[in-house]
């Protein structure tokens, strides 16, 4: 077998240099773009859109006594801590989310996150865990006066104000998918969902924000 | 066909003026038949008795001519068919409940052939003693082979509706709410408990049946505050609806109360509007509610006084006729004679009188009425009879008259001669029954109320509160004082406290003074009640007083057991109306006291509610995630038929020429073993193991030995549970000395997960080590055959000679221009790659590999041909040819387990008891049949001597068993008894047609035994 240097790099994947020039990336909604971008531009009747939100980068980060550790170097390349139980942690295109007591969900930049994979293992010590997931999940912004109502009509968690107020993340059931919820203003929320139940967790949207007129997008890729 | 003039002029009991309805919005619709016209805001009540109606179906047992006799939830007769389309029909509906629509088509449940020519009431009319309590148990369970005979006759002789026979066109869905108050019931109570909360800043959810707010005020004519009660009721909603921290709720039954302050409510949002909804959202909304604190304001029910002959048309509830005048301008006769035993039906004559109809006489149980309201009836000339009843009803299909005779103090005999009232309307009043059912619900058992004369809610664990009638308030003042007490307190304990004084409004109210309720249930007759007509007490059931105590003196004496032996209590309308005087009954028979009687109690549903809305949006694809790969629309593209695995879609296989399933799988067989074909792999279980104990985790979990496994290297692992019974494998890899990616099988990558996090947090928190789920990161495409090298090597840079790249080897690399992993794994016993690229590039690769695939023949198989190729070479499924019974040395696979390890791994104990090291267990074999064309049915059981009698001796089944298109022949395996040291022996296979298999027990590697293909 080959040097263990040789290793460290074989067990990380780095992103293809063209990432951002290719078109070889795919997200899991593209296959209703053209459908839903042509019907799409709804008159002033509706009350809540949903968006499906440029690829980016996702990195799980473990930690339990190296907790301190991890912040730190965090904190170095993206000027953010890890944020404390169900809060998030934002600092333009970098974004920490609390997920269990032993994790956070990190986003950024889709060409950062091998770089940012990188150095956060190799730089904090002690025992952690940093996997590169930005592949496996699909990021939704669901916003507008009646978000919280197709919410309410989606999950079992308390979405009212004073219980989720902007920053918020919570784990929770919609409908039957498992999500990240997070509150990003009074009326705009995050939803991040493994990327093969985006479909499913799509048109279930699509059909709970009917009533408010619901208006869709795709965004390019 | 009649003008909408002539229509308009039916409702012969419409008032010229008045009610909450819009005359400029004339509603035709359809009953049994006939064309008639309501207006928007009746109901299908109020119209039809606006209409003049009085017969609205036929009663369950006897078959007799019923009426509508309440204005609201609780109505027994009422019941009805509607809906104009097949896809549309809804049964059971309550007149009372549905509001009227344009178009609405209504035809009664009971009554066959129709309601005016019944078998069943002549059956009643001659059966009437045969049809005894118990009836249909005393004579239709025997003989009992006749029971479903006799089902089918009555129930389609009695009617119990009609179920749609087509697809329901309406959507249905759930919402879910978080409030520190919920208020149920929105009257005068209702309304001030969420106003008081609402001011004290709590999240206050309040729900009500009706269209609209208001409750008994809807009928009422008492000022509060000075203004119009359903003008005060509008400035309550207002303030509330300026807040945006309550929200309410017309149309919506709380139906249920469920454990911890959880509610389920039921909102019909479009049925006043139509047959479906009309524009395509929700017809039924679910809500669920969890509450810091609930308030019960769900008021009292009148309950009528059982007299005989009570049920005919034209016996009505006493505050019904208020509610029709009042809300729906609807005098539901001309002359009136209203019984009560208490002062709150005299408001239902004065009501009546100053509607301009004729008041016969008031009759009032009690020897010396005193409150306030019979001086105002005395004042305006109407006759008041005291100590007084009505013994019986006289009419055929309405009432013409009221038989009327003096009664005891105690109201327990007949004391004078009869007198006859002609009339066409009876109205009675026994008292009010606080509508208890949602404080049942939560296993609150209601408690008697001398003072109330009704069973209020009991002790409960809940954090609940009542308000207002429910209580036993009798009037609106103390309705709107114990409302907002109850408001106040409610929102405090759920954490918003207030110390501000309550505003309370006033009520002008008349019946500030009220009088005893005389306790009387049963009115007496001149005759015994087994003697007399008869005296209904469950209307929808037919349950009458003779036939309650017949039941006692049959013996039956707890109130459970009555009440399932006659009947009484059940249907859609739960014995709204008749419970209490059943028990009163019941009571008095056993000279017991009610509360010593005790009530039967109450659970979800309040009322009934539809399929649909339980259902919700959980429909059609909906109803359970369907998980894609990220390959999914190539597939579609390219002729995939899809099965389900767990919630994956994965391609069973593909065709585009229209061959059959057989045709394609040989296919694919052949393409992948002549040349390469490739599967998506994508649905397997990825679970990624970082930390510096991960590599003794596997050794822990799995059944082989980890220790040595380098990095860049790749192990098959088979995982037990406690029992020692195989329960997942797959292929982990070592990605680094502390980092390596496990697989699993489709369906168990979710059990797997908690299986190691299970262990971790439980036996061995110690350990440094995290695991992390991948599955949805990596596009996983398997090419399989001996040109899948050539093939790969078209894409990749890398060295991919066998002695570079080697087999149960891993890589790093590019592959067509984005990072991949390759691993040098097969399934299929050929030589094998599965590329793993992060899956927004697995689409980008599949399409890639079939550009450079097309000199190959590159061919897609399915999950059908991965069977086949898998058995051909020995390769075990879980789930497949284990069941949760089967050790690893039961599979052939001892070596896969290394005993020696030095810490434990689990299973080790289960698999070595005794039971586990017989050697004639049953063991997975290859199976070949003597005729190689027939098909071996998975599942068919196996024996060694196919002259045995029968039962014969079964020694095993089989497993997996398939065409094998390059072999040319069936090839199967199957665990047999012993199997493995009986190889070339003889098993027969007796199938269910007649015909038995012989098979030859052998290796169950059928292709490659010395790996050459794989290994190449």
């Amino acid at each position: 077998m080959s040097n263990s240097n040789n290793t460290v790099i074989m067990n990380l994947v780095a992103n293809a240099t063209a990432t951002n020039a290719c078109n070889a990336a795919h997200t899991p909604m593209e296959h209703m773009r053209d459908a839903v971008n042509a019907q799409a531009k709804k008159g002033a009747g509706s009350s809540v859109a949903l968006t499906e939100q440029a690829l980016c980068g996702l990195v799980v980060l473990r930690a339990n006594d190296a907790k301190d550790a991890l912040s730190k170097v965090l904190n170095k390349a993206a000027n953010i801590h890890l944020p404390d139980r169900l809060q998030s942690a934002e600092n333009g295109d970098y974004c920490a989310r609390w997920m269990t007591p032993d994790e956070w969900l990190l986003s950024c930049p889709i060409n950062q996150a091998f770089e940012l994979e990188t150095s956060l293992r190799s730089e904090v010590d002690g025992h952690i865990a940093v996997v590169n997931v930005s592949g496996g999940f699909s990021v939704f912004k669901l916003s507008g006066a009646d978000a919280r109502n197709v919410l309410r009509k989606s999950s079992v968690y308390d979405v009212n104000p004073e219980n989720f107020p902007e920053g918020k993340v919570v784990n929770t059931l919609l409908a039957k998918s498992q999500v990240t919820l997070r509150a990003l203003a009074d009326d705009a929320f995050e939803i991040i969902v493994r990327r093969s139940f985006a479909d499913y967790v799509w048109l279930w949207l699509q059909r709970a924000g009917s009533e408010y007129d619901i208006q869709l997008s795709l965004l390019d890729s | 066909m009649m003008s909408t003039h002539q229509l308009k002029l039916q409702q012969r009991n419409r008032l010229a003026s008045g009610g909450r309805i819009n005359r400029r919005k004339p509603l035709i619709f359809n009953f049994d038949g006939r064309r008639l016209m309501g207006y928007e805001g009746d109901t299908l009540a109020s119209a039809l008795l606006a209409n003049g109606i009085d017969v609205v179906g036929r009663s369950f047992k006897y078959g007799r001519p019923r009426g509508i006799m309440t204005a609201g939830v609780e109505e027994p007769n009422a019941v009805l068919q509607i809906g104009s389309t097949e896809s549309t029909q809804i049964p059971n509906v309550k007149a009372t409940e549905q509001s009227l629509y344009h178009g609405l088509v209504s035809s009664p449940v009971n009554g066959w052939p129709s309601a005016d020519h019944d078998v069943m009431g002549l059956f009643g009319k001659l059966g009437g003693a045969l049809m005894s309590p118990g009836f249909y148990y005393k004579t239709f369970m025997w003989p009992k082979s006749q029971w479903e005979n006799y089902e089918k006759f009555i129930r389609r002789a009695a009617g119990l509706g009609k179920a749609p026979t087509k697809p329901d066109v309406d959507r249905y869905d759930h919402m879910h709410h978080h409030a520190d108050v919920m208020v149920v019931g929105a009257g005068p109570s209702g309304l001030m408990a969420a106003l008081q909360a609402s001011r004290q800043g709590a999240r206050v959810l309040l729900a009500d049946e009706r269209s609209e707010f208001g409750g008994s005020l809807l009928h009422s004519l008492e000022r509060i505050d000075g203004m119009e009660p359903m003008d005060w009721v509008e400035s309550v909603v207002n303030e509330l609806s300026d807040n945006p921290k309550v929200t309410m709720l017309t149309r919506a039954t709380v139906n249920g109360y469920h454990d911890h302050n959880f509610l389920t409510i039921s909102e019909r949002r479009t049925d006043h509007l139509g047959d479906t909804s009309p524009d395509g959202t929700a017809r039924h909304r679910f809500h669920k509610v969890r509450a810091g604190s609930v308030v019960l304001a769900t008021g009292a029910h009148e309950r009528p006084l059982v007299f005989a002959n009570n049920d005919l048309p034209g016996c009505m509830i006493a505050s019904s006729l208020s509610h029709y005048i009042h809300r729906f301008a609807v005098v539901p006769g001309n002359s009136l004679v209203l019984m009560t035993n208490n002062d709150s039906a005299y408001q239902s004559a004065i009501d009546w009188l100053d509607a301009g109809r004729k008041v016969v006489a008031i009759v009032d149980t009690r020897k010396s009425p005193e409150g306030r309201v019979v001086d105002l009836a005395l004042e305006r000339g109407i006759r008041v009879l005291t100590g007084s009843v009505i013994i019986e009803a006289k009419g055929r299909k309405r009432v013409s008259g009221a038989v009327v005779a003096p009664i005891n103090a105690q109201g327990t005999f007949v004391t004078g001669d009869t007198r006859w009232l002609p009339c066409d309307t009876i109205a009675s009043s026994g008292g009010w029954s606080p509508v208890v059912h949602l404080s049942c619900h939560t296993g609150s058992r209601p408690v008697w109320s001398e003072d109330v004369l009704g069973f209020v809610p009991g002790p409960t664990t809940e954090q609940r509160y009542t308000a207002g009638s429910i209580s036993g308030k009798a009037t609106v003042n103390e309705c709107l004082a114990d409302g907002a007490s109850q408001g106040r307190v409610a929102a405090a304990a759920a954490g918003h406290q207030s110390n501000d004084d309550i505003n309370l409004p006033v009520a002008a109210s008349g019946n500030d003074v009220v009088g005893d309720t005389m306790p009387i249930y049963l009115v007496p007759h001149t005759k015994p009640v087994s003697r007399a007509p008869k005296q209904f007490v469950d209307m929808q059931n037919d349950v009458t007083a003779a036939g309650i105590e017949m039941t006692t003196r049959e013996g039956f004496e707890s109130i459970e057991h009555v009440k399932r032996y006659t009947a009484l209590g059940f249907g859609t309308d739960q014995g709204k109306t008749g419970n209490i005087n059943g028990m009163a009954i019941v009571a008095k028979s056993l000279n017991k006291t009610i509360e010593e009687t005790g009530t039967t109690v109450f659970r979800p549903n309040y009322t009934p509610v539809s399929f649909g809305v339980v259902a919700g949006a959980h429909t059609d694809a909906l109803f359970d995630p369907q998980r894609f790969t990220p390959m999914h629309t190539w597939h579609l593209e390219n002729g995939a038929q899809f099965e389900n695995v767990g919630q994956w879609k994965r391609p069973l296989f593909y065709t585009t020429t229209g061959e059959t399933m057989e045709e394609a799988i040989a296919r694919e067989q052949l393409a992948t073993r002549n040349n390469v074909g490739i599967l998506d792999a994508s649905t397997l279980g990825k679970i990624d193991i970082q930390g510096k104990d991960a590599r003794e985790f596997l050794g822990r979990v799995y059944t082989n030995a980890w220790a040595k496994l380098a990095p860049g290297r790749c192990r098959y692992g088979l995982m037990c549970g406690e029992d020692g019974m195989v329960m997942d494998d797959g292929v982990t890899s070592c990605l680094d000395e502390n980092h390596f990616l496990m697989t699993t099988t489709s369906g168990g990558a979710a059990r797997v997960l908690s299986w190691l996090e299970i262990y971790h947090q439980t036996e061995w928190p110690e350990m440094e080590v995290y695991f992390n789920s991948v599955t949805d990161q990596w596009a996983t495409m398997s090419i399989a055959g001996p040109d899948s090298r050539k093939l790969l090597a078209s894409l990749t840079e890398i060295d991919l000679s066998a002695e570079a790249f080697g087999f149960m080897d891993w890589r790093a690399a590019n592959v067509a221009g984005v990072p991949a992993r390759i691993f040098r794994i097969s399934f299929t016993g050929d030589l094998s790659y599965e590329i793993n690229v992060p899956a927004q590039y697995g689409l980008h690769v599949w399409k890639a590999l079939f550009k450079a695939g097309a000199e190959y023949n590159l061919t897609p198989y399915g999950t059908e041909t991965m069977h086949v190729l898998r058995a051909e070479k020995g390769f075990i499924i879980v789930g497949q040819d284990t069941d949760g019974s089967v050790t690893p040395e039961d599979l052939n696979h001892g070596w896969a387990v290394a005993n020696n390890k030095p810490f434990s791994f689990i299973g080790k104990r289960g698999m070595n008891r005794a039971d586990c090291l017989r050697s004639d267990r049953k063991q997975l074999v290859g199976l070949l049949t003597t005729d190689p064309s027939v098909n071996l049915p998975e599942g068919a059981q196996a024996v060694r001597d196919p002259e045995q009698e029968i039962p014969m001796t079964m020694v095993g089944h089989v497993t997996s068993s398939y065409h094998s298109a390059f072999l040319g022949r069936r090839i199967a395996m199957g665990v047999i008894k012993d199997g493995l040291q009986r190889m070339g022996e003889k098993v027969y296979f007796p199938l269910v047609d007649g015909t038995t298999v012989e098979a030859t027990i052998c290796s169950t590697v059928f292709l490659d035994a010395d790996s050459t293909r794989q290994k190449s």
